[in-house]
């Protein structure tokens, strides 16, 4: 495999985990408060 | 002798350095750090000019809209034709080529109105996490796109795994998604 | 007079419960809003491919056509989000929407829009024939196309204006203002 597809893997890989945690704890932040100001 | 696997080390080595400011919180340090430049922007006369007139603020800011739209179109296009979805019987190189063109545009508008704005509103969004956030997208945005997906769409892309375009379009339309929707967020603190 | 019929109706969408739920919310109309201008990176974005390639700054050896039909379908996807979340959201405040001078210009300038974006379909239809693949577009077209940039910048402009409350009713603007923006003398809600 050469190194411009390894690196755009790697980079893939990275940024795509990456946004589905962000993205995760985001939405739950505001789930959390959301059950804060409706109950 | 160069090593083998520039990229590849390359991308290892700012993963590594981000994580590793992450975990030490060196981060914070350098965060302290930025304190006096951000002061410093809203000196300028730019950010005098956005702080005292809020209809240039304003307008700075829908041309920074405008700018997004002309990105978001050029990625959209370019990540679509990636994906098979669209323009299929156009030539990939060629089609990466003059888009490439459209999406330079948009982000130099976006960056030059960005500054602008940022001047106008430095100690805020210094204090904002999400604003960082954002930083931190759009550095990994403008890397992934100059650095690694364009070189890589230069070279026979026909031949390469239909997971690789996918992954590196996916994650293209993800990370430009994140910089929109945390420049939005921005908005609303 | 038509100022005060307009009030009118927006204090009738106001007393809705569900206008109030949602101004009131706590992330829903943020939501809303949020989802209206970060849809335009797409409608808008196909739109801007569109004009771009007609008045050939863009995609030159591409058809112009090809772009224009293409894209066409998912642009009006786009639009139609921004309709409903648009619509939603002076559903949300009514009465200050209605009364924002930069919203009545807003409404106006994409009446223009539309009417344009129809000519230049009808205009797109006709011409269809050797030009697209190469040579300048037709001016008429290529008029269209640029009406379009400058009507939808405009649009943008606005609608970031109206989040400003340099002219709101409840600051009593010059007449003239108040006149254009729809003020009602002796108005009780804004």
């Amino acid at each position: 495999m050469t190194d411009l597809k390894l690196s755009a893997l790697l980079a893939s890989t990275v940024i795509i985990g990456g946004f589905l945690v962000y993205w995760f704890l985001q939405i739950q932040s505001v789930r959390e408060l959301l059950a804060l100001a409706y109950g | 002798m160069a090593p083998p696997f520039p990229r590849t080390l390359m991308v290892l080595a700012l993963i590594g350095l981000g994580y590793g400011l992450a975990v030490t919180e060196l981060y914070l340090r350098l965060w302290i750090a930025l304190l006096p430049v951000f002061e410093w922007m809203e000196t300028t006369p730019v950010g005098a000019i956005g702080k005292t007139w809020g209809a240039a603020f304003a307008v700075i800011e829908a041309f920074h809209l405008l700018g997004l739209a002309l990105l978001g179109g050029a990625v959209f296009m370019a990540d679509g034709r990636l994906l098979g979805l669209c323009f299929t019987e156009i030539p990939q190189r060629w089609l990466e080529d003059q888009l490439h063109r459209l999406f330079m545009a948009g982000l130099w508008v976006l960056l030059i109105t960005g500054v602008f704005m940022a001047c106008a509103v430095a100690v805020k969004i210094y204090y904002l996490p999400v604003y960082w956030y954002k930083m931190l997208a759009l550095a990994t945005g403008i890397i992934f796109a100059l650095y690694i997906r364009r070189p890589l769409l230069q070279q026979d892309v026909e031949s390469m795994s239909p997971w690789l375009r996918r992954l590196v379009a996916l994650s293209s339309l993800m990370i430009w998604f994140t910089v929109a929707a945390t420049g939005r967020w921005i908005g609303f603190s | 007079m038509l100022n005060q019929w307009i009030y009118e109706f927006a204090l009738w969408v106001d007393g809705s419960q569900w206008s109030t739920m949602l101004h009131e919310s706590y992330y829903m109309y943020n939501w809303v809003e949020a989802t209206h201008v970060l849809s335009l990176t797409f409608s808008l974005g196909l739109l801007f491919l569109i004009d771009l390639r007609v008045l050939g700054y863009a995609l030159p050896n591409v058809s112009a056509v090809e772009v224009a039909n293409r894209l066409h379908w998912p642009m009006l996807l786009g639009f139609s989000v921004m309709i409903i979340t648009g619509l939603l959201l002076f559903y949300a405040i009514p009465v200050r929407s209605a009364q924002s001078i930069w919203f009545r210009v807003k409404l106006l300038l994409l009446v223009c829009a539309a009417i344009n974006a129809l000519l230049f379909h009808k205009a797109l239809r006709r011409a269809a024939g050797g030009w697209s693949d190469g040579l300048p577009a037709p001016r008429a077209l290529r008029r269209g196309a640029g009406y379009s940039l400058l009507f939808w910048t405009l649009v943008v402009i606005c609608g970031r204006f109206i989040a400003y409350d340099w002219f709101d009713c409840v600051k009593e603007p010059h007449p003239l203002m108040a006149t254009l923006a729809g003020c009602v003398a002796g108005q009780e809600v804004f």
